[in-house]
């Protein structure tokens, strides 16, 4: 019963004879917003008696996509439920794409399809570009790496900026920031020894620009902790195609 | 120019072009109802099933506004007080849309009966007070706007309901009656049949 309580704000009123039912334990501080909310709005009068003429304009007007709540982001909040499905869809394809790379599962064969997908999906989403940039980073059998992790992460920064907010720029550093710091933390954890140079100079100049930003001197030190890192050669190279 | 019309005959066929031309020029009134009929039909069956959004020729509010990454960080902070006050979490993800241009955010509650929610495991005591002051609490993170969508088993979401934030403060500060506060309250569904279907399953 409790589940009635989320979907019992509107057409319920059309299940008036069922209210009695359902008027009493824990559902009936729900069933009572719901009977207030038809009556503010004009689907029931005081008695709780349906509105024909309001509930079939509701009706017609949800039916068509035509109703409107008078405010431009109650609307779209209300009609989101496309936009949302390619959220959740992307966010699930590129969380699948991140669990893979701190697996330590094969990058193009399993961490680049989520993050591949997740960018189909919702290609101006920079946390995904991040997310892929590291996974070609980390990438040692694929000499082409370093250059399409630059790639992604020059789309990222440019998505960013384009929001016109300085913290727009910083919340996708951070992101960035995040990813690296778990899969060196997820390669540390399972003492891995195939976590990309890469990996670290990336960090780095991460940890550094948003050291410049932010003036944060804890920055500062996983920067140079990160340096150490590359300077000490705890690190994997990454396979150079040689010319013949 | 008439001798040689009616000479040679087509004087005639000329006149009996014209008049064929008169007849086909006349004004079938039941043909253009019914092709107004037929138009007004195809018109509606194409906004019932929402034709002219899902191949893009009309952007959806939400597809105008919320062009930007969500903040994961807001929704972390959110999804963070709803175990904080005993919500049961499986099913349940956050969102927060930035509005395009402003500053402004929309937080997306799902719930998902899909992917395991299951209120009985609530461990609120007072879900409803509970809840307001979340969302209350989340304009102090620039949240303007919170909704909720419910997803089915079947994973399809019924509804969507949605208040200002701000509605919500007001209500605790005691500023707002029950009544003032649900008329701050909207709900919308994109799939009507199947939330008429639901609540008629519940109950």
């Amino acid at each position: 019963m409790k589940r009635t309580v989320l979907a019992s704000f509107i057409v319920i009123v059309l299940l008036v004879p069922f209210l009695s039912a359902c008027e009493s334990g824990e559902t009936q501080q729900f069933i009572y917003w719901a009977k207030l909310w038809a009556m503010v709005h004009d689907i029931t009068d005081a008695d709780g008696k349906p509105n024909y003429g309001a509930i079939t304009r509701f009706a017609v007007g949800e039916a068509f996509g035509l109703g409107s709540t008078g405010d431009e982001e109650g609307d779209a909040a209300i009609d989101c439920a496309r936009l949302l499905n390619t959220i959740r869809q992307a966010e699930d394809a590129a969380d699948e794409g991140w669990d893979y790379l701190y697996e330590g599962r094969n990058i193009e064969e399993a961490v680049l399809p989520g993050f591949d997908k997740a960018i189909g999906l919702s290609s101006d989403d920079w946390s995904y570009y991040n997310g892929r940039a590291i996974a070609h980073a980390q990438d040692i059998y694929d000499p082409e790496g370093l250059r399409k992790a630059r790639e992604d992460l020059d789309k990222a920064d440019a998505l960013a900026k384009k929001s016109g907010k300085p913290e727009e720029y910083l919340r996708m550093l951070r992101n960035r920031e995040q990813g690296l710091a778990r899969l060196v933390a997820e390669k540390n954890e399972r003492h891995a020894v195939d976590l990309c140079g890469d990996i670290y100079a990336m960090q780095s100049r991460t940890y550094e620009e948003l050291y410049k930003l932010t003036g944060d001197n804890d920055y500062l030190l996983l920067k140079q902790q990160a340096d150490t890192n590359l300077g000490l050669g705890f690190y994997t190279d990454r396979i150079k195609v040689t010319n013949p | 120019m008439t001798g040689y019309w009616y000479n040679t005959g087509m004087a005639e066929d000329a006149g009996n072009q014209i008049e064929s031309l008169g007849k086909k020029k006349g004004f079938p009134l039941g043909k253009i109802i019914l092709l107004i009929i037929a138009l007004v039909i195809i018109a509606g069956v194409l906004l019932y099933f929402r034709v002219p959004q899902k191949i893009g020729l009309v952007k959806t509010p939400a597809d105008r506004l919320f062009t930007v990454t969500p903040d994961r960080e807001k929704a972390a902070a959110i999804m963070e007080d709803l175990e904080q006050a005993g919500f049961a979490t499986a099913g349940v993800e956050v969102y927060v849309l930035p509005v395009a241009g402003t500053d402004h955010n929309v937080a997306m509650i799902v719930l998902d009966a899909s992917k395991g929610l299951d209120f009985s495991k609530s461990g609120s005591t007072e879900p409803f007070d509970d809840f307001m002051r979340i969302v209350s609490e989340a304009q102090a993170q620039g949240i303007n706007r919170a909704a909720v969508a419910y997803y089915n088993e079947d994973g399809r979401q019924l509804m969507a309901i949605t208040l200002p934030t701000s509605a919500a403060a007001e209500y605790l500060q005691g500023k707002l009656t029950d009544e003032q506060l649900m008329e701050q309250v909207n709900v919308g569904t994109d799939d009507l049949t199947g939330f008429i279907g639901e609540i008629q399953k519940q109950l």
